[in-house]
């Protein structure tokens, strides 16, 4: 009863092409995984069906339970999606968006109560958004927007959070702070942690298993030190790459070799 | 941080609905005739020419435009949110065209017999709105099955297929008007632009009831429409099963988008408006939304049938005119003050 | 002196054209029609009226009236005519009506060499004028002198019967769902007044108009007509029924009148107007009932 995500065998193809083949791993509760690859490897899609948004070929459970046997709101109040875009049409504001998070707590035509806008207060909080809580979403820039939709999954109250690229557009300084909060809130509160990371160097600081894709499948599995060498980048990304290790010693650094 | 409330929801639909009540009330009073009404209230049940004007003439069809006006502005509401665009009308989806078609086909074509039978037993619902209600449905069933993608009604379809229905049976309307005699095209009109004429209170309750019940089911939705306009892989994860409530939604809006048509014909305007307004005003908060556009709907068509009956006295402008020259420019004077700052499209 | 030469040239040059031109006109003119296409059906009615029915070779969809016209080829309705089977014809001269058939048409036949003429039917004077025009088209003026002076002879009856009775507010209806009244302005609405009643809904500036319910219930009409048209079939007078303040509803004066006889500016309408005042002053009518039954007579009420 250990592990919060579990793949057996996982396949999934889209019209003619397979996106996905052959994927096996598990994930313990309360574990930190980053998966990362090049684009196209099927990250997005690996995170799209534990989300339960796509369904693939295999065997899928979450927390033990295959996740067809969970009905979408159930599955809301265990898993919460950070997804790489958010289009938004409408108006809404910071508040409104986060407070969505709550929706599956809730029956038809009812209004939130206390407990709702606290959790909605403190997941803004920590995301450092509250101060534009009433602004509208589209007024606010990509990198204020991302840590919103944040704030929405964190205000589902989840046991899993699944990120894709969640640091996309942030800058720096906003970067660090994220995945800093995520190392937080998984050693604080024991939050199980997927995310699908475009920067090696970030996910080899924070995370502490990574998981390599590669034209969908597993080429990797492990800490960042075996994952993360000259030659799986090489293989994988097709770019030569010198591998060094961080101020403490302990994770690795990727340097680009540029050819002059 | 500002969010809805209970307090909001009542203020706003409290607010609205004495507003709703007044107009039933000032749009009764009001009409191209005079009428003199310590008298009319005096006969209330004689056959006094004041009295009737009053009970029989004009508040059957204020009443009528207040269900009408609250369906269509609903109905626009939960479109909008289905469509995942603000810019949507219940005239998209093709249903209203259907019923228009069924209506005129059924005034030509229907026999001799069978419309004598049905007018005198249920007073005004005859067999023309019938064929009307028949032809929304056989609509909505094929706009369905062509815009299904996947097993889920992908917005852009649904919209897609709406927009080539409607140009259909627009050609199709227009062929018809051109075999009809000159006088039978009078009629077709009616299907075309809308009118509110009515004196059943058999059908004005009926339409109050259907209406009635179809806007609460959907006011039932209002966090799950909230979720569906984030988009569907973020409202899947919030927990909405999103074919099964696109189907609901689409059925459910059909059916009374249908029934409306079928007893008014086609009028424009109320369902892309007012949702739009309210959303400049109130937020996009589906759970205020919809209640608070359904007043506004009908207190808006109410004055807009005053007016149709007032503008060009002692005829009566076709009420969808009337919608369309006030909806317009208005929408287009508010959209130019606020739009800038707060619509995202 | 260049621009002196310049208009001399011009003048010549357009006088040229309008000598042709009146030769040809003339040429025109000097044929009797032979063959003719009608485009109403109230033209179809005035030539059988006329007696050159015989001359037509090609009449609209609608054209009824009398049964001799069944038999005349079809060319299209009168709104659309078929320009190809009015040219497969070879008419000498088309006739539509003013403002019911479409100009485009019009000039499209008379471009492809055509001669078209269009009679107006405003009102009664002109629909007169008009058959006596068509009689003169056709060579046959007397026959149209005739014609203007039968029909005057049954309006002028009309008009003495019902003279000496109160006009009587009446709603003449061609449409009930929604409910399309006649309105001012046209033959019709004079119809009307000739027989003997008012219209209601006279002193609007457009001959048909929608009108709403409050307005018939306010001008309370004592005579209903319902000019039954296309499909309108429904059963009628339980429309009614509610509105009992209504002169016409109480005293169950509704009644359902062909439309073709009362709608057509043809020279049925001397026949037309008789009926009408029969519906609306029956009393005026039937003089040895009215003074053994005691039964209103056709007179105004005493001072």
């Amino acid at each position: 009863m250990n592990s919060a995500v579990e793949i057996q065998d996982l396949s999934f193809t889209y019209g003619k092409d397979p996106i996905l083949q052959g994927i096996t791993f598990k994930v313990k509760r309360a574990e930190m995984l980053g998966i990362i690859g090049p684009n196209g490897s099927g990250k997005t899609t690996l995170l799209k069906i534990l989300a339960a948004v796509l369904v693939g070929a295999g065997e899928v459970k979450i927390n033990d339970k295959d996740i067809r046997s969970y009905n979408r709101r159930e599955l809301s109040r265990l898993l919460a999606v950070v997804p790489q875009d958010n289009q938004v049409n409408f108006p809404y504001s910071a508040a409104e968006i986060v407070l969505m998070g709550r929706a599956a707590l809730h029956g038809p035509f009812s209004l939130e109560g206390k407990r709702d806008l606290e959790v909605a207060k403190q997941s803004m909080q920590l995301t450092e958004t509250l101060s534009f809580a009433d602004r509208y979403l589209h007024e606010l820039s990509g990198g204020e927007k991302q840590c919103v939709i944040i704030a929405r999954a964190l205000a589902q109250e989840p046991q899993i959070l699944l990120l894709d690229e969640p640091s996309a557009f942030l800058d720096l300084r906003h970067q660090v702070q994220i995945l800093e909060l995520l190392r937080r809130l998984n050693r604080e509160q024991g939050l199980t942690i997927i995310a699908a990371l475009h920067d090696l160097n970030l996910a080899a600081l924070f995370f502490p298993r990574l998981l390599m894709l590669r034209a969908g499948k597993i080429y990797r599995d492990g800490t960042p030190r075996d994952v993360l060498t000259e030659q799986t980048i090489e293989e994988v990304y097709g770019i030569r790459v010198q591998v060094q290790t961080d101020l403490s010693g302990e994770r690795p650094q990727v340097i680009i070799c540029l050819s002059m | 941080m500002k969010v809805l409330d209970r307090r909001k929801m009542i203020e706003v639909n409290g607010i609205l609905f004495l507003a709703l009540i007044l107009s039933i009330v000032g749009c009764a009073l009001l009409g191209p005739v005079q009428i003199d009404l310590s008298r009319a209230v005096k006969n209330l049940f004689s056959s006094d020419s004041n009295a009737e004007i009053l009970l029989r003439t004009r508040l059957p069809r204020v009443l009528l435009g207040a269900a009408i006006g609250g369906g269509m502005a609903a109905c626009g509401v939960v479109l909008q949110a289905l469509l995942r665009n603000p810019l949507a009308c219940p005239q998209m989806l093709g249903v209203s065209a259907g019923a228009s078609l069924g209506g005129i086909l059924g005034l030509i074509f229907l026999p001799n017999w069978l419309l004598l039978l049905g007018g005198g037993l249920l007073g005004e619902i005859s067999w023309v709105p019938l064929a009307a209600f028949l032809g929304a449905l056989l609509s909505m069933a094929l706009v369905y099955h062509f815009s299904l993608f996947h097993g889920r009604l992908h917005p852009y379809h649904l919209l897609l297929t709406g927009v080539i229905f409607n140009a259909f049976i627009a050609a199709i309307m227009t062929f018809v008007n051109s075999i009809v005699d000159f006088y039978q095209a009078q009629g077709l009109l009616f299907w075309l632009l809308g009118s509110l004429s009515t004196r059943a209170y058999s059908t004005v309750a009926f339409i109050w009831i259907y209406v009635l019940l179809g806007f609460f089911w959907l006011w039932s939705k209002g966090v799950s429409l909230n979720l569906i306009t984030l988009g569907e892989d973020s409202a899947l994860q919030l927990g909405v099963e999103i074919s099964a409530l696109q189907r609901q939604v689409f059925v459910a809006s059909s059916l009374m988008i249908g029934a409306m048509v079928s007893v008014s014909g086609m009028i424009g305007f109320v369902g892309l408006m007012i949702p739009h307004v309210m959303r400049l005003i109130i937020g996009s908060d589906h759970r205020l939304l919809l209640p608070a556009s359904f007043l506004a709907g009908g207190i808006f068509l109410s004055w807009a049938d005053t007016l149709a009956r007032l503008l060009l006295a002692p005829a009566e402008l076709p009420v969808g005119i009337v919608t369309a020259f006030l909806g317009g420019p208005f929408f287009f004077f508010l959209l130019y003050r606020e739009g800038r700052r707060r619509i995202a499209l | 002196m260049n621009w002196f030469k310049h208009n001399l040239t011009a003048l010549f040059v357009v006088n040229l054209f309008f000598v042709c031109f009146g030769i040809e006109a003339h040429a025109g003119e000097a044929k009797i029609p032979k063959s003719v296409v009608s485009l109403a059906p109230s033209v179809t009615e005035t030539l059988f009226a006329l007696g050159l029915g015989d001359r037509l070779v090609g009449v609209t969809n609608y054209c009824d009236y009398p049964p001799e016209a069944l038999k005349v080829p079809k060319i299209g309705d009168f709104i659309s005519p078929n320009i190809e089977a009015i040219m497969a014809k070879r008419p000498d001269l088309v006739i539509g009506v003013s403002g019911a058939t479409d100009l485009q048409k019009t000039k499209e036949l008379e471009r492809l060499g055509l001669k078209v003429v269009l009679v107006s039917a405003a009102n009664l004077n002109e629909i007169m004028n008009s058959m006596k025009s068509i009689a003169g088209l056709l060579g046959n003026e007397a026959a149209g002198k005739r014609l203007v002076m039968k029909i005057n002879a049954q309006v002028s009856e009309v008009k003495k019967r019902v003279e000496p009775a109160p006009r009587r507010p009446v709603l003449l209806l061609v449409g009930i769902r929604p409910l399309i009244a006649v309105g001012g302005k046209n033959f019709i609405d004079e119809l009307i007044t000739l027989a003997g009643g008012t219209n209601i809904a006279g002193n609007a500036g457009q001959p048909w108009l929608n009108l709403p319910d409050e307005y018939v219930v306010a001008k309370a009409p004592q005579v209903i007509i319902e000019a039954g048209m296309g499909s309108e079939r429904e059963a009628s007078s339980k429309r009614w029924e509610d509105l009992k303040s209504i002169p016409a509803v109480r005293q169950g004066r509704i009644y359902s009148y062909p439309s073709d006889k009362i709608l057509r500016p043809g020279p049925r309408f001397g026949e037309a107007l008789e009926e009408l005042a029969r519906l609306i002053h029956p009393e005026c009518f039937n003089f040895a009932n009215n003074q053994r039954n005691g039964e209103s007579r056709c007179e105004s009420p005493r001072p």
